[in-house]
């Protein structure tokens, strides 16, 4: 460990100063180490040294004066304090966000003196006798600044995170060049990251704050397709449009507040919280002995420690802080101070004791030796029956997490005339939302309440009241925007990190409110990602390509964790198995445990990773047997009617409509399928290939409740409690409301947010919120209406079936009588039943139970949460309550098409353009489906060719730790996209409608791989396919171009 | 470690401002390593904020006046250290003289960094190798192994490696090099100039900096000779088409007249530890009529004796598609 040196005079020529510098402690690398090592994370620091060394002056604080929006402003910040932090924390001005801290994301950007900056590399100081505007500083007198309208016109925002930072380098290009081309607008913000991918919007927004409009196709923004199939005659009134989505304002002028903005606004219910900071392992498997605090008790500021020894304890293959650590990263502790630098000081000052213990990385290694040393039952995963459950211990090597089977595989190789096999790598990936995990815990008397980024608030408050051991009652969580999800903010099992938890613990122990906020690096490598999956994939085929076979052995990189990932490892194994009839197929899937990351779920859940092995098999076939891989797909795929396995459930359901030729033939002819020709036609250098992708997918999973009423003034609201990460499912949830109400969007009160004011719902994943969260409501206001139509008939005097429901009256057919909602609601007496309404038909399908049981026919009943609200809000007028059981039948399909450059003689892979076709069933919300179609190819195209953690082979260190290296594509990197909504509706969805949000991601990764094949001639089956991957492949090919 | 703890906020320091160069050098001189300077911060920000460094000073060099703007002398283009790369990115003078700085500095990062990024901290940014900056105890940072060597070394050095496979990551450097720059370094009162390429220091000659300053030098100027008919061009391939460092960079000066090329320069950037001027190319263009075959010599010598490590292979390609591609520019410019 190196440490301060001596002064060093000027223009000596001898060895230059050693800067301090952290070094790399872990040990002896890899090797069984059965000592005790008494190590201090951090330096060596000695008893009564101050970190940084002896000289440093005690208060270093200076008094600023800064512009801030034109106004001045004196602050009194410590030297350090950079301009990012100034502004959010010393100022309130929460409108500029948070997010990498480093200077690689563009989050935080402002403009100093009209340029944009990075304010989180740049100190406050630094802004003394310069103009700071912030997006608090664009509006004039109340009206916005023609970027933030045309942001909230053009759905600039789909989570919104990005969007202040994007607005002012918007702001900036329009102030210099009032008149940008499509490619001035891309230079603009290149140094602004979405993470949703919401690129086309924000440049379109741009644009037409210019005068520019671009819904027409300009300039390489194509307009969305829509292809309706639908069968009814009506046009809707309120679907598929238009409007600004319910929560842009918001987003565009930076009110809106994700959790990490709460606490420093003088209308906050917190003020200045506690500072956590988790303590956490520097091994990939150890133990701690123990930890002490006594040095770090002495600084001004620290305020205390927890432990795995003050964990509650509960059965679980993980607690939140583990004693016995599996990975880099793990917790063991978290401690809190006054501020952030205290913090950090106070966790490098812990003495912490480690007993490091031998490291097992290697999946197939630990099942081959029945490793019993992460989890003592043994090396696999086991999935103890739902997703919510618990996670159990380990299970012998030769028990599958998931096993799926249809018949007997040997029979149907036995029948093969020719079969072919294949193995199918996928990676690591991170959510990387531009929004860190945050949490604030706050108790008060009736309990606790967490200000959390959070896509799943009843199964949080749920899962954090059981670790705890409070009633969840109890616990109440408010979000009303979070910064991005991707799956990583879904607290819906005890097997998740529960910082929520670590949070709560503190500030029991501190009595004070306590913030605990992950760093860019933490959310990288402690919180839980995608995991890496390997697929051995054999088929067997008749001559003319039909199956007969299909057999997968899944070999799932764990993590220290089993998380989600056997719930991961059953949708992965649908991926494989469910798209293409075959005769007999066997799936079986190991999750095992090892000392790497731990993953969790992420959007695609399994899909994305099965779907590829599959669609990469598929081709192979197709190109054995010289078929062109579109027809295959269309010979060979699921029917209407067919009997299907679907998510976990061994029961088999017939498939209802699913668009899935329209699917495939519709994106066919945009990207010009006709012009596909065999990669031995290609020469030269630089090679064109086109690829293709077609998948059933994914529309939901498990219960909803929906509860729309209407107060005494006749205000109709809508309560909504699935998480807003930004899909815009909210507004398209709101225009069913709006459409069976028959009432515009925008007069209704829609609120979220909130889980004391709000019905029980499940979660924003598994792309649910607008089939599952949207049938309930649906449902719900058919509820609402009935009640409308009882009343009204009763004070009419006239026959319920001559009435109509709309724009807030209900209306005798055909006449002028009429009574509206208002009256209505006064006259009305409360519900005593709370029975949802729903057909059970549809409605009401299979579904687990909390203890992970699978009841075949759930009651018609909502669950206790939405009933407490229910008959309170029942005494102020007239509530409808719905309720709908995601029913697996309802499948949509989806498909893609690839236009790809790869150069023969580097490796490099360019996507010119991606064709991207969904049956969304019915489209809720046009410009939030249209926007997911794109934003989906930002996390699909960045696992397909460039995100990778660069986990260190010898050490298990993953080193591409920061943004990069880890590259998420920025707007330079965004290909073409050409999005088609297809519309072949479901049975059971609202109007039709159907799930979206992970499928969008799915196409990359086959497309473009399929499009490196046709353009090479060289099947690279292993992601992601960066330059020095698909250079190895193609030289050991023998086909590097020279 | 320093994934242990991820420190995202600098320790405490004090914000010291001179407004005087010799005041800043004393300062600076007078604590040392306990000292670091301040321009533009985009890596000093980030080396503090993970706690790499903490030294109870920071001394900010923005205050003192004389130390940015492009001004053109009779026979060389003189810069201030502190220029930001904006100014560079959309100089007219810096563009027309030298074509090669002005797209070597549009090409730093993003528009954000270019407007804080200052000339002089972009020559003077430490290594981004991601074990250096994962707290490993390699030989940059005083330990005895390169872990890049056996591991993930993707993005590392295909030229000149010695026991560290770091790359130099700053774009402009490659650009200062091959125009033949001076700079000029102020401590202890006086003035010191340095050819370009002495600033930058290869493993032999140091394996734990990638530049030569100390505390109390500080970097004021970049002159650049102004060279009749001379053209010059930067060409930088990266992973994604902005913010990233530079897989392979070369800068190219010529002079060009009747389809031949003389005084040549060809320096790599991204493929050593320092800029790398290839000798081998230059010999290959010097006094060539600029075709297919000439091109495909300075190619191949632009990678005669590259050692690839595990995973970079692919590099000595993309040196090559470098060449072709900037000499086409080039000529065309």
């Amino acid at each position: 460990m190196s440490s301060e040196d001596p002064k060093i005079t000027a223009g000596s020529k001898k060895e230059p100063a050693e800067f301090s510098r952290r070094s790399f402690l872990q040990g002896a690398l890899g090797t069984a180490v059965a000592g005790v090592a008494a190590l201090q994370i951090g330096r060596g620091l000695h008893d009564g040294e101050k970190p940084g060394g002896d000289d440093r002056p005690d208060d270093a604080v200076s008094a600023l004066q800064l512009q801030i929006n034109g106004k001045t402003v004196q602050l009194r910040v410590p030297d350090q304090r950079t301009l990012l932090l100034a502004l959010r924390e010393d100022l309130g001005l929460t409108g500029t966000k948070k997010s990498c801290n480093l200077g690689q994301c563009g989050t935080c950007t402002i403009l100093l003196d009209g340029r944009p900056v990075y304010s989180c590399i740049m100190l406050a100081a630094d802004a003394v006798g310069h103009d700071v505007t912030t997006i608090e500083g664009l509006s004039r007198g109340g009206k916005l600044h023609p970027v933030q309208q045309q942001f909230i016109e053009h759905m600039g925002s789909q989570c919104g995170h990005c969007t202040p930072g994007m607005i002012m380098s918007g702001v900036a290009l329009l102030n210099k060049n009032p008149n940008p081309d499509v490619d001035e607008v891309k230079q603009a913000i290149a140094g602004n990251l979405c993470r949703c991918g919401n690129y086309n919007n924000e440049i379109a927004a741009i644009l037409a704050a210019a005068g520019r409009n671009v819904l027409l196709g300009v300039d390489s923004i194509a307009a969305t397709q829509v292809q309706s199939l639908v069968a009814d005659s009506k046009a809707p009134h309120y679907l598929n449009s238009m409007v600004p989505a319910i929560d842009s304002h918001a987003k565009a002028t930076g009110e809106a507040r994700y959790s990490g903005d709460i606490g420093f606004h003088l209308d906050d219910e917190i003020r200045n919280p506690l500072f956590a900071k988790v303590v956490r392992s520097p091994y990939r498997h150890a133990e701690i002995i123990s930890i002490n605090d006594s040095k770090a008790r002495r600084l001004p500021g620290y305020r205390g420690l927890v432990t795995w020894q003050d964990t509650p304890s509960f059965t679980n293959d993980r607690l939140f802080f583990n004693k016995h650590v599996r990975y880099i990263g793990d917790a063991v502790g978290a401690v809190a101070a006054d501020d952030q630098y205290t913090a950090q000081q106070a966790i490098e000052l812990l003495d912490v004791q480690w007993h490091e213990l031998e490291a097992f990385p290697d999946a197939e290694e630990n099942l081959r030796t029945q490793n019993t040393q992460i989890q003592s039952g043994g090396p696999v995963a086991s999935f103890l029956g739902a997703p919510t459950g618990k996670t159990g211990f380990g299970q012998p090597a030769n028990i599958p997490t998931f096993e799926y089977k249809q018949g007997d595989t040997a029979k149907g190789f036995q029948e093969a005339d020719w079969t072919l096999s294949g193995v199918y790598r996928t990676p690591l990936q991170c959510h990387v939302p531009l929004e860190l995990h945050c949490c604030t815990a706050l108790w008060k008397s009736d309990g606790l309440t967490l200000w959390d980024t959070q896509q799943s608030m009843f199964p949080a408050a749920e899962i954090i009241a059981s670790v705890l051991q409070i009633d969840p009652a109890h616990v109440r969580i408010l979000c009303d925007y979070i910064g991005g999800g991707f799956g990583g903010k879904c607290t819906d099992s005890p097997g998740k990190t529960l910082y929520q938890a670590m949070a709560a613990l503190l500030s029991k122990k501190t009595g004070r409110p306590v913030r605990l906020e992950y760093t860019l690096k933490e959310e990288i490598i402690a919180e839980d990602t995608r995991n890496p999956f390997v697929f051995e994939i054999k088929s067997g085929h008749r001559k003319d390509g039909s199956i007969t076979a299909l057999e997968c052995r899944a070999i799932q990189t764990k993590g220290g964790y089993a998380s989600d990932g056997p719930a991961v490892m059953g949708v992965a194994g649908e991926g494989v198995v469910a798209t293409y009839r075959a005769d007999h197929f066997w799936f079986h899937g190991y999750s095992v445990y090892t000392n790497s990351s731990t993953g969790g779920e992420m959007r695609g859940f399994g899909n994305i990773q099965g779907i590829f092995a599959r669609e990469m098999h598929i081709s192979k076939v197709a190109d054995a047997m010289g078929m062109n891989p579109l027809e295959y797909r269309l010979k060979n795929m699921h029917r209407p009617g067919d009997m299907c396995i679907v998510e976990f459930e061994t029961v088999e359901m017939p498939l209802d409509p699913t668009g899935a030729e329209e699917c495939l033939l519709r994106g066919a002819e945009a990207i010009g399928w006709n012009r596909w020709a065999h990669p031995s036609t290609k020469t030269g250098r630089v090679r064109r290939g086109l690829g293709i992708y077609a998948s059933k997918l994914l529309s939901g999973r498990g219960t909803s409740n929906g509860l729309v009423w209407i107060d005494r003034l006749g205000k109709v609201h809508l309560p909504i409690s699935t998480g807003n990460v930004g899909t815009e499912s909210h507004t398209g949830i709101a225009a069913v409301a709006a459409e069976t109400l028959r009432m515009p969007i925008d007069q209704l009160d829609v609120t979220w947010g909130d889980t004391t004011k709000g019905p029980w719902d499940y979660t924003s994943d598994d792309s649910r919120s607008s089939h599952c969260v949207g049938k309930a409501v649906y449902n719900a206001s058919l509820d609402l209406i009935r009640q409308l139509k009882n009343a009204a008939s009763e004070a009419l005097g006239v026959d319920k079936n001559s009435l109509e429901v709309r724009e807030g009256r209900v209306i005798v057919a055909g006449t002028r009588r009429s009574i509206d909602f208002r009256t209505l609601a006064q006259r009305s007496t409360p519900r005593t039943d709370f029975i949802p309404y729903c057909n059970p038909a549809n409605d009401i399908s299979p579904d687990f139970d909390d203890q992970g049981n699978l009841i075949m026919s759930p009651p018609v009943r909502v669950r206790k949460e939405t009933e407490v609200l229910a008959r309170k809000l029942a005494q102020g007028g007239m509530v409808g309550l719905g309720m709908y059981i995601f029913n697996e039948r309802t499948v949509p399909w989806g498909a893609a098409f690839a236009d790809v450059e790869v150069d023969m003689s580097t490796g490099q892979v360019k996507v010119h353009k991606i064709v991207t076709v969904m049956n969304a069933g019915r489209v809720l919300y046009r410009r939030g489906a249209e926007a997911q179609l794109r934003g989906g190819i930002e996390i699909g195209a960045g696992f397909a060719l460039m995100e990778d953690l660069g986990i260190d082979p010898a050490t298990g260190v993953p080193i591409y730790n920061n943004l990069h290296e880890y590259h998420p594509l920025t707007v330079l990197d965004f290909p073409e996209i050409v999005p088609i909504l297809v519309e072949v509706p479901s049975v059971t969805g609202p109007y039709g409608a159907m799930g979206l949000g992970d499928n969008c991601c799915f196409p990359p990764p086959t497309a473009i791989g399929t499009a490196v094949h046709n353009a090479t001639g060289v099947w690279i089956e292993e992601l992601p396919l960066t330059p020095d991957r698909v250079y190895t492949a193609l030289k050991a090919a023998g086909r590097l171009v020279a | 470690m320093s994934l242990a703890i991820v420190f995202d906020e600098p320790a405490p320091f004090k914000l010291l401002s001179p407004k005087t160069l010799d005041e800043a050098s004393a300062l600076s001189a007078q604590h040392g390593s306990n000292a670091a300077l301040l321009a533009g911060g985009c890596d000093l920000l980030d080396q503090l904020k993970h706690n790499w460094r903490r030294p109870a000073y920071v001394i900010n060099l923005k205050g003192i006046t004389g130390l940015k703007g492009v001004t053109q002398e009779s026979n060389q283009l003189k810069i201030g250290a502190l220029t930001q790369l904006d100014e560079i990115e959309h100089d007219s003078t810096t563009g027309k003289l030298f074509p090669a700085l002005q797209m070597s500095a549009g090409r730093v990062a993003t528009p954000q960094i270019r407007n804080m990024g200052t000339v002089g901290g972009n020559l003077l940014q430490d290594s981004r190798c991601s074990y250096y900056r994962s707290g490993f105890n390699c030989y940059r940072a005083g330990g005895i192994v390169c872990d890049a060597h056996h591991g993930l070394n993707a993005y590392h050095a295909i030229l000149g490696g010695d026991r560290c496979y770091t790359v130099t990551p700053s774009d402009l450097a490659p650009v200062m090099v091959a125009l033949n720059a001076t700079v000029t370094v102020r401590s202890d009162g006086r003035s010191e100039e340095l050819k370009a390429g002495e600033l930058f220091v290869p493993p032999s000659q140091n394996i734990r900096r990638l530049t030569c300053l100390e505390p109390g030098q500080i970097l004021t100027e970049i002159a650049i000779p102004i060279v009749p008919g001379q053209r010059s061009t930067f060409l930088k391939y990266a992973v994604r088409n902005t913010w990233d460092f530079g897989l392979a960079s070369v800068a190219i000066s010529a002079r060009y007249s009747g389809g031949r090329f003389t005084d040549c320069s060809v320096v790599f950037g991204s493929l050593a530890a320092v800029p790398w001027r290839s000798q081998g190319a230059q010999e290959a263009l010097e006094g060539a009529q600029l075709n297919d075959q000439t091109i495909e010599a300075a190619a191949n010598a632009a990678v005669s004796g590259a050692e690839p490590l595990s995973h970079n292979e692919y590099k000595i390609a993309l040196t090559r598609k470098l060449i072709r591609e900037s000499l086409g520019n080039l000529a065309r410019s």
